[in-house]
Order: structure tokens, then sequence, then C-alpha cells
């Protein structure tokens, strides 16, 4: 897993119930949105993430609705799992030379 | 409207190059919705900021759609061998077999069921069809 979907993992988990948009969740993942929404579009399609558009009326809000997403609950459980196995390099990795080292 | 800062000129032509890239009709009015609704109420160099994000990651998005929509065909159809005269007529004479697919959120759209191609509009690129509507 790359380091930015696990930024976006980690902002989506600080809380799961909690529906964010693309600059909210770029924003707490300290990511542009460039990089932010083809990482949604993967965890939405192996279904880790369900999106919807926001249910507002535009004349009122004075702005058209957004697209938020959300984890389900089979994607917070795999999400947490995935960030603590990757947080934990594997002996191998540990063992394996560092650039530089004599 | 009243309200919010709407995006400025300059964004929303950003972010119209920023979705032409997406694979197909219904991938590039989603984000466009999406993205032009994400810049309300920024202050006008955010909002090109935030476009310029959108305007050098376009592959990303693309590949990550495109990888999405295998899969939903993938789901959606019956894992049928395709005869090699059925291939023949998508790839060179582009006859193509329509069938309409659903999405896991409930969108629907149009796309050949031998080479995955997505349905362009009927007065659009693939006019040669055969049998119009599958499914």
């Amino acid at each position: 897993m790359t380091i930015p979907t696990q930024l976006v993992l980690e902002a989506l988990l600080a809380d799961p119930e909690r529906e964010l948009y693309g600059v909210e969740i770029g924003d707490l993942a300290t990511l542009r949105s460039g990089t932010v929404h083809p990482i949604l579009a993967r965890l939405e399609a192996v279904g880790w993430l369900r999106s919807r558009w926001e249910d507002i009326d535009p004349r009122s809000e004075g702005r058209p609705p957004r697209r938020y997403y959300r984890l389900t609950a089979e994607g917070a459980r795999a999400a947490q799992d995935a960030l603590a196995r990757a947080y934990r390099p594997s002996p191998t990795l540990r063992l394996r030379p560092q650039v530089g080292e004599a | 409207m009243s309200g919010p800062r709407a995006p400025v000129p300059g964004a929303r032509l950003g972010v119209g190059l920023a979705v032409r890239l997406l694979p197909t009709r219904r991938d590039r009015e989603r984000y466009y919705c999406e993205f032009v609704a994400e810049l309300y109420g920024m202050p006008p160099g955010t909002q090109l900021r935030q476009v310029v994000g959108m305007v050098s990651q376009p592959f990303a998005l693309r590949a990550a759609l495109g990888a999405a929509r295998f899969r939903g065909i993938e789901e959606g159809l019956m894992e049928a061998t395709v005869p090699a005269g059925q291939r023949f007529r998508c790839r060179y004479l582009r006859w193509h077999h329509w069938q309409t697919i659903g999405t896991p959120d409930g969108e629907r759209y149009v796309a050949c069921s031998v080479c995955k191609t997505d349905h362009s509009g009927w007065g659009g690129a693939n006019r040669n069809t055969l049998g119009g509507m599958a499914g």
C-alpha cells in the first residue's frame, strides 16, 4: 500500500461514521486533489468506500451538491488491518541492507 | 447562485481539461460536477492551486477508473467464453455487442460485453453496432 493511500485511509478512519468530500479528505491527508481522487476511485471500486451526492437544494445553498465519501463497515475493518500491516515491515525487509551501508 | 464564492472561469476551464482524459462520458460528467462543487467557497488562488493538482495527474484517475470499470464489467457479466469471430467483429469491424451494465452504486451505463468498450452515444463515434442494444 502506498503512503498516500495510507494517509487517505487514516483520514477516513479518524471518524469512520463521518462523510467527507474530496477537498476535506485531501486537507486531512495533506494531499492534493489530483492524488486523492484516484485513490478514492480505487477504494470505491474494491468496496472499501461508498460515495453519494449531497442531498441539498443548490438554489438555497448557493452551490452545487458535493460528492461525499464514507468507509463501509467492511472497508473500515480492512483499512485498519491494512494499516496495521503497513506500519510493521516484515523481518525480511528489516534485515535487508540499506543503501549506503558498508 | 449567490452564497459561497463560485469557481473562477480559469478554474472551470482547468477542471474541464482535467476530466477530458477520463474514459467515459459518465465519468467526465461526474468528476466535472464533483470537482467544480469542491471549488465553491475557495479563494481564487486556492481554486487555481486545487485545479493544478487535478490537471497534473489525469492519468492516475483515468487508470483508477479504468481498473474499476473492468472489474465492474467482469462482475456484471457472466464469465462466458467469447468466440473468436465476435472478438474479430469488435476489434476490427467495430460491431459491438452493447449491454447495459449496473454499477454497485446503482448507476447504469452501456458497454460492449465483448471488448469492454464504453458506448459514447448513439450519434457518436460508435455508429457501427451489431444488433443495437443487446441484453
